[in-house]
């Protein structure tokens, strides 16, 4: 069965190489952000709170460069001891031993020689910086280093005297790492923001009760940057950076129909929906959603168009089960590759992360369906404008690529769209329902949008039998059945009562 | 509304006025005809529109139910309205012997499915009958029969092809007067029938159709006694059938949503069924 969880890398490419001047940083996604990388011969002071991975941030740096460029480099640090640097890097495959035993990489170790004095740590770093012809220097982190200080202004001096000399004249790149207290809203010391060439920030911040990580470039001089906030990921690839959703422009005019594998549905949607459609459909729990979507993708695969189903409710076993259990031959159509099916739990990591993943899962397989089960996951973690965002990107993306999608939106029908403002995305729109009447649990459904089509207007009901659903006629003589108060029609009512008194029972 | 006890008894009086006014134009024997241009056609078409609601209402039970009491009301009703409707107009473009045999010919045979309702809803409420079809092609069938069977009868007549009924200003003949007793008896038999069940069952419903089918009865009655159609005689008989349509529009509004009461919800089968 060929199906995966959302955990494994996906290929973001990292600029390797040198453009301009710039120093490629390796980091994926960053270069992007900074014009191809920083300029050489910058101090760059990356100010992060605990955990945020900074460390991770300047090693990939320096590995990089190691690894792509040949450029030797230097990680001064005052807060790690070299063993425990090398065994955390070489976890996310960054194997520095073997670029240190050649001469191109130098761990300094000086978490217990900060009582040497200023001058003495300054000269040290600058000896070695001399000695190794190092191109890029890490210095892990100042923070450590100014406690050394007994002087506020030491620091300033060192930073613009020496550091900063040092780095310009001798083309040398360096990161200047920073500790950033929770809630403190200065970087650091408060003066490195001002001394650096360029400034970033590597943060927390709660949404929606999930905490995300993320990225900000606040200044890089000699470089148009956007401050806007970005997230980013760590992971065993180090860290990579998501960038912003990106809505394309359609061009694509698509004429063909395709079935949704419910009869009663094509018919009601005038032979199916438009190829590159988007089709939102939205009910509650046990309304037949999953069933619908299952139906629709192996409707698909039989016709050997290929379907990535993309499960947020259910583990994928028991969604291949589901649909055996309807006779959808689920089996068979993963193992021939047609349909692939993804569990993802976006309350778990990134959500961001997992809709770009999921796009990126959408270019590397390349499907004519697609199916989300369900929406709500998403929706919950994310505020509105990023969800709405995302969407956008992403239905630009299928719309673009050809893919005509399914996405299902759990919660009362017609809220559960309208609330959110992604009814405008949808070309199709179908709303389940359950009805009760007469103490009997019923199910309805009706198209309230199919763009560019005719479409039926009844309020049809529908059962899931063992086959799948079957559509059956419109609710005869009841009203208000979207209102989610179903009642007889006047007519309807008065029949009843006229075949009463006539002796009838109805 | 019309289910409080003060308005039926108000629903009595309309007989006591026509009874009265009846006597009195039989007595006084006038036959001058007044016949205003279109007033017959659109009062007979007001009838016509309202016999065809409770055909409707009358079908769309009989859909719910099976019950054939409900088919031969809906059928009946259709015949009622056709008649008055081909009569309406017939005498303002055919001629008075025409619309005249049409009518009551029609009228015969509606008196004769309602009778047959009243004695099926009396004596076995939920009687389904047996017939290979389904409910709605058994109701379509009724539908198209009765129309069917109206146009032919228009048809025949128009062409001079039945026997006189009615000679303006001299009277009806024999026959119209066996047509039209018959009828009228029928009614009057499907609204004692009617009335009696409302009596076990205090169905509203029934009780305003059984005076309905008493006032087309007297309507019809005050037209037997004519012989000059549009004399005064003449139209309180046209009046007793058009208070029987608002009557008929009566007993559809009792059902309608919020003026049904508990014993029309309850249903005269189970109250019948109750009282044994």
């Amino acid at each position: 069965m060929e199906s995966s969880e959302l955990s494994q890398t996906v290929e973001i490419k990292a600029s390797s190489k040198v453009k301009n001047g710039r120093v490629p940083t390796g980091i994926e996604g960053f270069d992007t952000l900074i014009e191809g990388g920083i300029p050489r011969g910058y101090l760059v002071l990356v100010a992060g709170t605990a955990g945020s991975g900074k460390t991770i941030f300047a090693a990939q740096y320096l590995y990089h460069g190691l690894s792509r460029f040949n450029e030797p480099g230097i990680y001064v640090s005052f807060a790690e001891t070299r063993k425990i640097f090398l065994k955390n890097m070489e976890r996310m495959g960054m194997d520095f031993e073997k670029y240190e035993q050649n001469g191109k990489f130098k761990f300094l170790d000086l978490v217990t020689v900060k009582d040497k004095g200023v001058e003495s740590i300054v000269e040290s770093i600058l000896r070695e910086v001399s000695s190794l012809h190092a191109k890029r220097l890490v210095l892990d982190s100042f923070t450590a280093l100014a406690q050394a200080f007994t002087e506020g202004i030491d620091a300033r001096i060192v930073m613009h005297t020496i550091l900063g000399r040092t780095a310009h004249l001798g083309e040398v790149t360096t990161l200047l790492i920073s500790e950033k207290p929770l809630g403190n809203k200065w970087l650091g010391g408060g003066m490195e923001e001002f001394v650096a060439d360029g400034v970033v920030t590597l943060n927390y911040r709660t949404e929606k009760g999930w905490m995300k990580r993320v990225l900000q470039v606040l200044k890089l001089r000699g470089t148009n940057v956007n401050t806007v906030e970005y997230s980013y990921s760590i992971d065993g690839h180090g860290i990579r950076i998501w960038p912003e959703p990106e809505v394309k422009r359609v061009e694509k005019v698509f004429t063909r129909k395709v079935s949704t594998g419910i009869m009663g549905l094509d018919s009601m949607l005038h032979d199916g929906v438009f190829e590159s459609s988007v089709t939102m459909m939205a009910g509650a729990a046990g309304t037949g959603k999953t069933t619908a979507a299952l139906r629709f993708i192996t409707e698909g695969a039989e016709h050997n168009e290929r379907g990535l189903y993309v499960t947020t409710e259910e583990p994928q076993q028991q969604l291949v089960e589901y649909g055996e259990g309807f006779g959808f031959n689920m089996k068979q159509l993963i193992d021939k590759g047609l349909i692939k099916t993804i569990y993802c739990t976006p309350e778990s990591s990134n959500v961001e992360q997992q809709l770009l993943e999921i796009k990126s899962r959408l270019w590397q397989y390349k499907p004519s369906r697609f199916i989300i089960d369900s929406l709500a996951p998403f929706e919950h973690a994310m505020n509105r404008e990023r969800y709405v965002l995302h969407l956008k990107s992403l239905v630009s993306f299928l719309k673009a690529e050809g893919v005509t999608s399914l996405f299902l939106v759990l919660g009362e029908p017609v809220l559960s769209i309208t609330r959110t403002g992604i009814s405008t995305l949808a070309d199709n729109i179908i709303f389940l329902r359950h009805v009760e009447i007469e103490s009997v649990l019923r199910r309805s459904l009706v198209i309230t949008k199919a763009r560019g089509s005719v479409h039926d207007n009844d309020i049809r009901e529908f059962e899931i039998t063992p086959k799948g659903i079957i559509v059956k006629g419109k609710f005869v003589g009841m009203e208000q059945i979207l209102g989610g108060s179903p009642r007889k029609s006047v007519t309807e009512e008065a029949a009843e009562t006229w075949a009463k008194a006539f002796g009838g029972k109805t | 509304m019309a289910s409080s006890r003060s308005v039926k008894i108000l629903g009595l009086a309309p007989f006591a006025v026509l009874v009265t006014a009846m006597a009195i134009l039989y007595v006084l024997d006038i036959h001058t005809a007044f016949e205003p241009p279109l007033l017959t056609p659109i009062l007979y078409t007001v009838v016509f529109v309202i016999c065809c609601v409770v055909s409707y209402i009358s079908t769309k039970s009989y859909l719910r139910s099976g019950n054939l009491c409900l088919s031969l009301l809906s059928s009946g009703t259709l015949l009622l309205g056709i008649s008055a409707l081909i009569s309406g107009w017939g005498i303002y473009l055919v001629g008075v012997n025409a619309s005249v045999t049409v009518h009551n010919i029609g009228v015969l045979f509606s008196a004769c499915v309602h009778f047959g309702s009243a004695i099926l809803t009396y004596g076995w409420p939920s009687y389904h009958g047996a017939l290979p079809f389904s409910l709605r092609n058994r109701a379509i069938m009724a539908w198209v029969g009765v129309i069917a069977f109206m146009v032919f009868l228009a048809v025949v007549s128009f062409q001079g092809l039945l026997p006189q009924f009615f000679l303006q200003g001299i009277g009806p003949t024999p026959l119209r007067q066996w047509v039209l007793g018959t009828a009228i008896a029928l009614f009057i038999l499907s609204a004692i029938v009617f009335m009696e069940i409302h009596f076990k069952t205090k169905s509203n419903v029934l009780y305003w159709y059984s005076l309905a089918l008493a006032l087309f009865g007297l309507g019809f009655f005050g037209v037997f006694l004519i012989k000059t159609v549009g004399c005064l005689l003449g139209w309180a008989g046209r009046g007793a059938q058009f208070a029987g349509g608002s009557y008929l529009l009566v007993a559809v509004l009792t059902t309608v949503r919020g003026s049904h009461t508990k014993e029309d919800k309850t249903g005269v089968a189970e109250t019948l069924r109750r009282k044994k």
